[in-house]
């Protein structure tokens, strides 16, 4: 089985349930799924091969995006699941309940994004202090460093990014 | 005479803590003990325990998890006990002064709990093991000296 | 080496029945830090995410970037690319050879390992500047060249260092010790390593044959011949040789990069990093660290995930502890050299007695140590001369 095939077998095989593809260059294929799918497409990808190299979440302002990146390592491609958690709950299904892999990186997006993994089989903090508080996630846009905090404001201007835009002003 | 600190000098056993470093300090601080800088011909020991130590040897800058820990330790650390910072993270957090986790260098964390904590900064990223030695002896002369 | 990590094992008597672990000690901040920094920034902090595996996270970044905006490096930062990542490969081995050896109370072997890796580390030093960050990587090439006219000292240099890293190698693999204490221990199946996910050699040693350099190439790896290490059993034995020949591997794939260096730029110099999204994973020596970087056209990213190999490697301690002998437990998360890689201290509770205590790395040192004299014994094998 040859990459070019991998990849059309992926796109009939779960044809209707995908919202988006995007293939950007020949390794790498990035697929947008409801949450109602995200049991039955994880599941496939485990099925046909894929080892699950991580899972990025992102804060895009409606929804936490929760990216599974899983690697054909002998076809040379990369297929991502992105799989939205909608705002304000942020509720999807856990991939941990049969994938042990998922387990703690799914435990990490929770402690920096806020986004829940329904039915993970340990959902107790991994990555932050025991004395962080909650429902801060630093990995928000509106995460405030200097009052460790979520404003609720649209974005956050960071520290590097000021001091750079304010040198270019400077000329 | 005071013991003490005749052993402190003639043969410091440091007990080595690591903060939330990136590791590479620590690497350069076991590089010491190998054959080819060999601090343990000049009678320098890695304690066991911090009960048993004369100096600390820091790396990392604090990390907020790991905080309560540092602290713990140097309480539990007979005094006199000199606190060596190694590193550029261990004296001012280096380059990670922005990053969220971290609450502090390590002499405001240590100074949260004995204010006259002697504190020996050896910068680097990472220090040479050369460095190392250096500061250690250097830092360890002086404080002696100044609580003699 | 102290990190702190937090193990909890549960025993009933010798035995391991469950295993648990509290990470975050480690934790800065550093992915929330990246979308404040620009494209050129960022690779310093990265080298600073792992201090073992400071050129494998730059080098994953470039991939990422280079993902995006499409840009071709030249050959030679390719190749330069490649002589560094070896170079890591090797002092890093090296280094968990020795603690191998610390840990089951073979000092000579951790002596001896580090003392051989200095050689290595002062050739870091010639090429990049540095012996263990080296700042060389940047999008589209390099920052740094390494001087024409100095490459045939360099090449010698590294024959060299190859011979006591031959020596290391056979005698722990012909070691009567090593032989007798590593072997069947802390196996981790090939099964547990697929749901697990693992990576680098600890996938290697329990015949999981994924290796980043040829399942994407990168940097000089298509440029050159060279051969991935795999072993079936999936102990401790078989992990040791996936790193030691994997290091021979390594002075050869920097030698032949060295023999096809040719006179030519080292920067493609890409000016805009155009909005889109990014993956590159490379093989650090633990295994394979892996970044997804995503963009919206700016000099900052959106969004820079950055997965070491230990992530992945570590949750899979479980299986390899649990059932064995709680002086092997150590040895156990030792064999994954996890990228914080030594523990402080394990929390071990005996379920049985109901009882509970901290040991300290002395301690489990200590048990470490007593099997292998047991094992010694019971199979009537000679100790070294210089143990202590």
């Amino acid at each position: 089985m040859d990459r070019r095939k991998l990849v059309e077998a992926v796109k009939t095989d779960l044809g209707d349930v995908l919202a988006d593809v995007v293939e950007p260059n020949p390794r790498r294929v990035y697929l947008t799924v409801e949450p109602d799918h995200t049991l039955a497409v994880n599941r496939y990808m485990v099925d046909k091969g894929g080892r699950l190299a991580t899972a990025s979440g992102v804060d895009c302002r409606d929804w936490i995006e929760v990216c599974y990146h899983y690697c054909f390592d002998s076809l040379n491609v990369v297929i991502t699941v992105k799989v939205r958690a909608y705002k304000p709950e942020c509720e999807v299904q856990s991939v941990a309940q049969f994938l042990p892999a998922a387990s703690f990186i799914e435990r990490e997006i929770n402690d920096l994004l806020g986004a829940t993994f329904l039915n993970h089989p340990d959902p107790r903090r991994l990555i932050l202090a025991d004395d962080w508080p909650d429902g801060v996630y630093p990995l928000r846009k509106d995460y405030d460093s200097e009052t460790h905090s979520n404003t609720g404001r649209a974005v956050s201007p960071g520290l590097g990014r000021a001091r750079v835009l304010s040198a270019l002003r400077r000329g | 005479m005071n013991w003490k600190l005749w052993g402190l000098t003639k043969s410091p056993w440091v007990y080595h803590v690591n903060t939330g470093a990136c590791n590479n300090c620590d690497i350069e601080i076991v590089d010491c003990l190998t054959p080819r800088f060999d601090i343990e011909r000049f009678g320098m020991v890695l304690a066991p325990t911090p009960r048993h130590a004369d100096a600390l040897l820091v790396t990392g800058g604090v990390t907020q998890q790991a905080k309560p820990r540092l602290q713990e330790v140097y309480r539990q650390a007979a005094k006199p006990c000199i606190v060596l910072c190694v590193g550029a993270c261990a004296c001012t957090m280096g380059i990670f002064a922005e990053c969220y986790h971290m609450v502090g260098p390590v002499d405001k964390v240590i100074r949260e709990v004995d204010p006259n904590a002697i504190i020996v900064y050896i910068p680097g990223c990472p220090p040479k093991p050369e460095a190392i030695i250096a500061g250690a002896v250097k830092g360890l002369q002086t404080a002696c000296a100044a609580l003699s | 080496m102290e990190e702190p990590e937090f193990f909890q094992l549960y025993v009933e008597g010798e035995r391991v029945v469950d295993a648990d672990v509290r990470i975050s000690y480690n934790h800065r901040g550093i992915e929330q830090r990246c979308e404040t920094l620009t494209y050129d920034q960022i690779p310093f902090i990265l080298a600073r995410v792992c201090g073992i595996c400071s050129a494998s996270h730059p080098m994953a970044f470039c991939k990422a970037v280079e993902d995006i905006c499409d840009v071709d490096v030249p050959p030679r930062a390719k190749l330069i690319r490649s002589i560094i990542c070896e170079l890591e490969r090797i002092h890093s081995h090296m280094l968990w050879v020795g603690l191998a050896g610390h840990f089951i109370g073979y000092n000579t072997v951790f002596m001896w390992a580090w003392r051989y890796r200095e050689p290595i580390l002062d050739l870091c030093e010639r090429v990049t500047g540095s012996r263990n960050h080296y700042e060389n990587f940047k999008v589209g090439g390099c920052r740094r060249d390494i001087p024409q006219d100095s490459i045939p000292d360099i090449l010698r240099e590294v024959r060299e260092v190859a011979k006591p890293v031959r020596m290391l190698t056979d005698a722990v693999l012909d070691d009567p010790v090593l032989n007798v204490r590593l072997r069947g221990v802390a196996v981790l199946t090939e099964e547990a390593g697929r749901e697990y996910a693992v990576t680098g050699p600890t996938a290697r040693g329990s015949n999981i044959p994924i290796d980043a350099r040829r399942d994407e190439p990168y940097a000089a790896y298509d440029m050159v011949d060279w051969d991935v290490v795999v072993q079936p059993e999936g102990d401790v034995f078989a992990k040791t040789v996936v790193r030691l020949l994997e290091t021979l591997e390594a002075c050869t794939i920097i030698e032949r990069c060295l023999e096809k260096m040719e006179p030519g730029e080292i920067d493609n110099e890409p000016r805009r990093i155009p909005a889109g999204e990014g993956i590159g994973h490379g093989e650090a020596p633990r295994g394979e660290t892996f970044h997804y970087v995503r963009s919206d056209g700016t000099n900052y990213p959106v969004r820079y995930k950055v997965r070491a190999p230990t992530y992945v490697n570590l949750p899979a301690f479980k299986p390899q502890i649990i059932g064995g002998e709680l002086a092997d437990a150590m040895l156990g998360v030792a064999a994954m050299d996890p990228c914080y890689s030594c523990t402080e201290r394990m929390a071990v509770v005996d379920r049985k007695r109901n009882l509970e205590g901290i040991l300290t790395m002395k301690d489990l040192l200590a048990l470490s140590h007593e099997k292998t004299a047991r094992l010694l014994k019971h199979h009537n094998v000679k100790s070294p001369a210089a143990q202590c």
